[in-house]
């Protein structure tokens, strides 16, 4: 049976659905790239090679004194290949794309949302990158705005573009709060959300309880607690907002 | 010894005219352009500076046509000579079947050498036109590994020249190098993930394919992250060469053994 092909794009008709992976791909070489060019996937497979391949990699400076460790290998089988390869490969010092220099990471992230445009995690992840590594909200206002032109029902994506709202650069409360009512309603429409909807409602949830604590809004809050109560009974949130009231 | 240097430097000057006689550069270059140009004008979501996507792309493509000049000048070395008989007036002359090898290795060396400093001196104008290092520490080290890789990839070419048709070897050393340059480093944990036969048949390879991806500096290029020690230096620089010397040697043995 011929498969049939979302959208009219060329690269829907090339790639079909592995536009997608090639969408993650990118946002992987984004963060290698945050990492200094290094691919912290291979990096720890290296490092933990013996111990079955699997390791999740950290953006809090997991290495504590700054330096990668290559002693690892050594201690079990020698590896001349390996530990050539570990060299030419690693840096000596670990470094992060901070301030200015994140712009790096963007022609990545462009690459990722141009493969599969509805890919909310490359859409938010060049936000983030834009807001809070480079400071620079205007773009990443530009950055949510596109998103949310071809996203209109995502809830991170209406998130996203509440929180540019709230920057000092770019305010618009009243825009801001529209946004997270309506990650909230989105939220209470659905039977089930997703891990990362989730986050996004008891996010939405988060700002305007802030919202209606600095009114003074108590109704606003008992509002808020009830929706919490009904989506995302036992998050951390219900308390924050019982705590407000 | 002088006869010797003589003989050799004239066959390393016809390869090297011949590569530039060629117009397979020029090409490279104005397809190298069409590929850049853009790409360097590209502002994603409107922002400017990014650079560093454009320096990988621009050393991804050295590195391929890199690639394609050293099989290309490697697999055609004697084959030409062969398909055209001049090879034979060559041997009537006294030059012994090894100096004639040599000789046109280092030719071949020489021309695909010649191409890639070009391609480097490119880059780096490029680079220092957008506020990089122009020379370094890191780009020598970088060329020093791609030149020693383009030697072994001559000598493969060569060595493949005498056991299958030309075509034949240089389409699966096409494949094989790009293959060890992406993959090479990972083979190992592949062969845990296979059993029994296939992992011993992926280790094997693991420990005698070519491992391109050693002379990858690109990385420490393009993130600053400067030049590898001297002691790994030498261990690539080590293993380069006698790969290459180890592919002539082997290259050297079907020669003589071919009739002629």
């Amino acid at each position: 049976m011929p498969q049939a092909v979302s959208g009219g794009d060329f690269l829907s008709v090339l790639l079909g659905d592995a536009k997608q992976d090639l969408s993650y791909a990118m946002i992987h070489e984004a963060d290698s790239y945050f990492h200094g060019g290094v691919d912290m996937e291979c990096h720890h497979l290296h490092d933990a090679g013996h111990e079955g391949g699997h390791c999740a990699h950290d953006h809090g400076g997991g290495h504590a004194d700054g330096a990668y460790e290559h002693e690892h290998h050594e201690e079990t089988s020698f590896d001349p290949w390996r530990w050539i390869n570990e060299r030419v490969r690693a840096p000596e010092v670990e470094r992060h794309l901070e301030g200015t220099k994140a712009v790096e990471m963007m022609p990545w992230f462009w690459a990722a949302v141009k493969s599969d445009p509805h890919n909310e995690e490359a859409w938010s992840t060049a936000w983030y990158a834009a807001s809070h590594l480079m400071k620079d909200k205007q773009l990443a206002l530009k950055i949510a705005e596109d998103a949310w032109r071809l996203n209109p029902s995502s809830m991170e994506i209406a998130c996203v573009v509440g929180r540019s709202c709230r920057d000092k650069e770019t305010f618009d409360g009243e825009r801001s709060e529209r946004m997270f009512g309506l990650v909230l309603d989105m939220g209470l429409g659905k039977e089930e959300m997703t891990d990362r909807e989730r986050f996004s409602f008891a996010e939405a949830l988060s700002y305007l309880a802030e919202d209606a604590q600095r009114r003074k809004d108590r109704d606003a809050l008992a509002r808020l607690l009830e929706k919490a109560k009904l989506k995302i009974p036992g998050h951390p949130i219900v308390e924050s907002i019982r705590q407000k009231m | 010894m002088k006869v010797f240097l003589r003989r050799i430097g004239a066959l390393v000057r016809l390869s090297l005219l011949e590569l530039w006689r060629r117009n397979d550069m020029f090409v490279l270059l104005v397809l190298a352009l069409v590929l850049l140009v853009p790409l360097s004008m590209a502002r994603p979501f409107g922002a400017a500076g990014a650079t560093r996507y454009f320096d990988e792309a621009a050393l991804l493509l050295v590195w391929g046509y890199s690639l394609f000049i050293s099989l290309g000048v490697g697999g055609r070395l004697f084959t030409s000579e062969f398909s055209s008989r001049t090879v034979y007036p060559l041997l009537a002359k006294p030059v012994s079947r090894g100096e004639l090898l040599l000789g046109k290795y280092l030719g071949a060396v020489v021309a695909a050498w010649s191409a890639l400093a070009f391609f480097y001196a490119l880059w780096a104008v490029s680079s220092a036109l957008r506020g990089g290092e122009c020379l370094s520490a890191c780009l020598m080290q970088a060329f020093v590994f791609h030149a020693l890789f383009s030697a072994l990839a001559v000598a493969a070419a060569l060595c493949g020249s005498f056991l299958l048709t030309p075509s034949a070897s240089t389409t699966l050393l096409a494949i094989l190098f790009p293959a060890m340059f992406f993959f090479g480093r990972r083979l190992p944990e592949y062969a845990e993930n296979v059993s029994g036969a296939l992992r011993w048949l992926v280790k094997a390879f693991y420990w005698a394919a070519p491992h391109a991806e050693f002379f990858d500096m690109r990385q420490r290029l393009v993130h600053g992250w400067g030049g590898v020690d001297a002691s790994v230096f030498l261990a690539v620089a080590g293993y380069g060469i006698a790969y290459s010397a180890v592919l002539l040697l082997l290259a050297g043995f079907l020669f003589n053994r071919k009739r002629l």
